[in-house]
């Protein structure tokens, strides 16, 4: 009984991370940042706030590295314009 | 770019690295200046008010034209309806950014910096012998230079920092978000910055009204700490701030950017390489204003590099130097307006209203504290909570 007392929380934080990392999986696939020109004010806040460097700014062109970009949100969050946001299914090139 | 091989090169032709490049090619060094726009200050990421004229033209002669007004003191609308009215001649100045920048790299390519724009920091290498190299990107190419020393005054998104292996990503927890507004005509008193701050505004932040007299506009804007969820964009709350404070406002146009407000950085430095001003976080925490900071910096900095280059000692132990005189000119105030910051921000309605209510009456009484024997209660219980509030910091 006690070995099966131990080794229940450890398969439910498996089971646990099992699930959150699909999630991601499925978060990556599907999610992807998404910039308005029109409306970008040219701030370059959100390259700074990007923890991967996922961003670069030339003028009014945002360079958006996918694969770098880990869809945590804080660029969202943190635009002034609210120029980025997520589109759901990506263009596949 | 003339030459392969600089003394110093400064990424960045803000404030801060204009400042910087210049004090350092006064003292004879060979000095490469880039700027990632094609244009110097444009567009403006600032709400433009800034220290006092002495001050300024302390770095340099600067064109009138820069200086839009002479500020004469402050307005704060607090919660509850009460104001706080701080009058002192010469608090600052209204600038002009995108005339003072200019100007202020211009000040810097008389003086024999070599200035490039429309000109990318790529990549910072490594040490290498007694060079780092940067590769530069621009319309004609990618070009490596190397420099005995960087300086990274690349502004809040700076990446040269990050490219050296400095720990300087931004806190998102102490990071500001604003927007700023250029709004015709002068809307509030044209001597006073005027602010509207607390719960019945923002709490998180403050909206701002900064008249700029000689070009007859008004900066209104409204800042705050990066929203944990969003609904409405930046732009669209200050917006709706100024349609129900003025609503006859004519909007000119939008600009906005982000400020961190987390105090100075704690390491800033590393071998043949230093930062300045918002790339080091060297804004005010409480105001986030960053000019006077980043140029009292630059000045600070061109010192430390000018004698490391001629004892030829670039190494990390040297340029500690530097921080060590930044901590003492501006650092320490900082640390201070950060803790009154979290406290301000911590506090509940009631609670915020009775500290503008002594705060008013210390600033009514020209910042004397005998004054606030009138009212020994709330000052006392506003005392207590702020000792508590920075004992949890």
């Amino acid at each position: 009984m006690a070995n099966k007392r131990l080794i229940l929380p450890f398969y439910e934080i498996f089971l646990y991370y099992q699930t959150q990392t699909q999630d991601n999986l499925y978060f990556l696939k599907v999610k992807k940042l998404s910039h308005d020109r029109k409306n970008c004010l040219e701030c370059a806040g959100c390259v700074g706030v990007c923890p991967t460097m996922a961003l670069d700014m030339f003028g009014l062109d945002l360079q958006i590295n996918h694969d770098k970009c880990n869809r945590c949100g804080i660029c969202v969050r943190a635009c002034p314009a609210g120029v980025l946001n997520w589109i759901e299914k990506p263009d596949e090139k | 770019m003339k030459n392969k091989e600089y003394d110093v090169i400064v990424i960045g032709a803000g404030p801060g690295g204009s400042v910087i490049a210049r004090r350092l090619s006064q003292y004879g060094h060979s000095v490469l200046l880039i700027e990632k726009r094609e244009q110097i200050g444009f567009p403006v990421r600032c709400g433009e008010a800034s220290t006092t004229l002495e001050d300024i033209e302390s770095y340099g002669p600067i064109d009138e034209d820069c200086i839009e007004t002479i500020i004469d003191g402050l307005f704060v609308y607090g919660p509850g309806g009460t104001t706080v009215e701080s009058i002192k001649k010469d608090t600052g100045i209204m600038l002009n950014r995108e005339k003072f920048d200019p100007c202020l790299a211009k000040l810097a390519e008389q003086d024999g910096v070599e200035l490039v724009t429309n000109a990318r920091a790529e990549s910072v290498s490594a040490v290498i012998g007694k060079f780092r190299e940067v590769s530069i990107v621009t319309p004609q190419g990618t070009e490596k230079i190397k420099g005995r020393m960087i300086v990274g005054a690349d502004g809040m998104e700076s990446l040269v920092g990050r490219m050296a292996g400095l720990k300087c990503l931004h806190n998102v927890n102490s990071t500001c978000t604003g927007v700023d507004i250029e709004v015709e005509g002068i809307l509030t008193d044209p001597r006073y910055l005027t602010f509207w701050q607390g719960h019945d505004f923002i709490n998180d932040g403050y909206i701002w009204s900064f008249p700029k007299v000689k070009s007859n506009v008004t900066n209104f804007g409204a800042g705050f700490l990066i929203p944990k969820s969003k609904d409405l964009s930046i732009q669209d709350i200050t917006l709706q701030w100024l349609y129900k404070l003025f609503p006859e406002a004519k909007v000119n146009k939008i600009t906005g950017g982000l400020i961190s407000v987390s105090g100075n950085l704690k390491e800033y430095v590393t071998d043949r390489l230093i930062l300045v001003g918002d790339a080091a976080h060297h804004t005010n925490p409480l105001t986030g204003g960053g000019i006077a900071a980043a140029m009292r910096a630059a000045k600070e900095g061109a010192e430390v590099i000018h004698n490391g280059l001629i004892k030829d000692d670039l190494s990390k132990n040297f340029l500690k130097n530097y921080e060590e005189r930044c901590s003492i000119v501006f650092g320490k105030k900082h640390q201070l307006l950060l803790k009154f910051r979290k406290f301000l921000l911590g506090q509940k309605r009631e609670d915020q209203i009775e500290f503008y209510k002594v705060i008013k009456t210390f600033v009514k009484s020209n910042f004397s504290y005998l004054a606030l024997i009138k009212c020994p209660i709330i000052t006392l219980k506003c005392l207590y909570r702020y000792l508590r509030s920075s004992s949890k910091i």
